[in-house]
């Protein structure tokens, strides 16, 4: 609870802090990097080449799947939508 | 993937093309996070046939269906499952773009890329709403040299364009 209230404390302090109060409050590390972006996204621009190379690949047959997806989509028998 | 890039380099190396670099969502998302794209973008140098003054990609359609790609799903051409548009670089920006590019090599592979700053000039010239977007994400990236921007937008013509478009987006 001590380190709640110092929490507290720190934030109406310096809104800059708000990462250290993370570090305070919880045991892992903030979902949110210190520039605001989620920590996966860094991860990604941070990638090996050849791992970027693969994950790129990865994306551009996933878009396709689900492009074909929505082209072929048809509303089911039981589909209440009036439009 | 990975195949893809192996093919773009052979042509190179057997002089099927002179140059290429991919650009497009592709090649923003070799700089930052990948982004959602359906094919692959490769601007190309080709030479005119010997007394023509036309570029054609014939040659370089003819070479790929040797090497077994024929189908076409769209506009991209399907190498290895992967659709790629293959595009001849127009002289000024788009040359200067292909001529700039990044290497990026990893293992025994290479691919050419973009740099963000071209990419940021091309948005910006061709100027649809998700041009805009992208200019955005690039010019947010650490990588980006604002500097290096501003010297290829002012040679090509672009710099009262970036300074309107930069107001309006907040960049």
């Amino acid at each position: 609870m001590a380190q709640v209230q110092l929490g507290r404390i720190a934030i109406g302090l310096d809104k800059g802090a708000s990462s250290f109060i993370n570090f305070i409050v919880s045991d892992s590390l903030p979902d949110i990097s210190s520039r605001g972006m989620p920590r996966w996204r860094e991860k990604q621009r941070n990638l090996p080449v050849g791992q970027k190379v693969e994950l790129l690949g990865r994306i551009i047959l996933e878009t396709r799947r689900l492009e074909a997806v929505k082209k072929q989509w048809k509303p089911s028998a039981t589909s209440s939508n009036p439009s | 993937m990975e195949a893809v890039c192996d093919v773009l380099e052979s042509l190179l190396t057997e002089g099927v093309i002179s140059r290429y670099a991919i650009g497009g969502a592709t090649a923003a998302g070799f700089h930052g996070e990948p982004l959602a794209t359906r094919d692959i973008d490769v601007f190309v140098f080709l030479e005119p046939p010997s007394g023509s003054l036309l570029v054609t990609l014939e040659p370089l359609f003819s070479r790929l269906a040797a090497l077994g790609f024929r189908e076409f799903d769209e506009e991209g051409l399907l190498v290895h499952g992967f659709p790629v548009q293959f595009l001849s670089a127009s002289p000024g920006l788009e040359e200067d773009a292909v001529a700039g590019a990044k290497v990026l090599e990893w293992e025994d592979h290479r691919i050419r890329v973009m740099t963000p700053e071209y990419l940021a000039a091309i948005a910006l010239r061709v100027g649809r709403p998700k041009d805009r977007a992208r200019l955005v994400y690039l010019a947010s990236l650490p990588s980006f040299d604002r500097q290096r921007f501003a010297e290829v937008a002012v040679r090509h013509g672009l710099w009262e364009r970036w300074l309107e478009w930069s107001r309006a987006l907040g960049i």
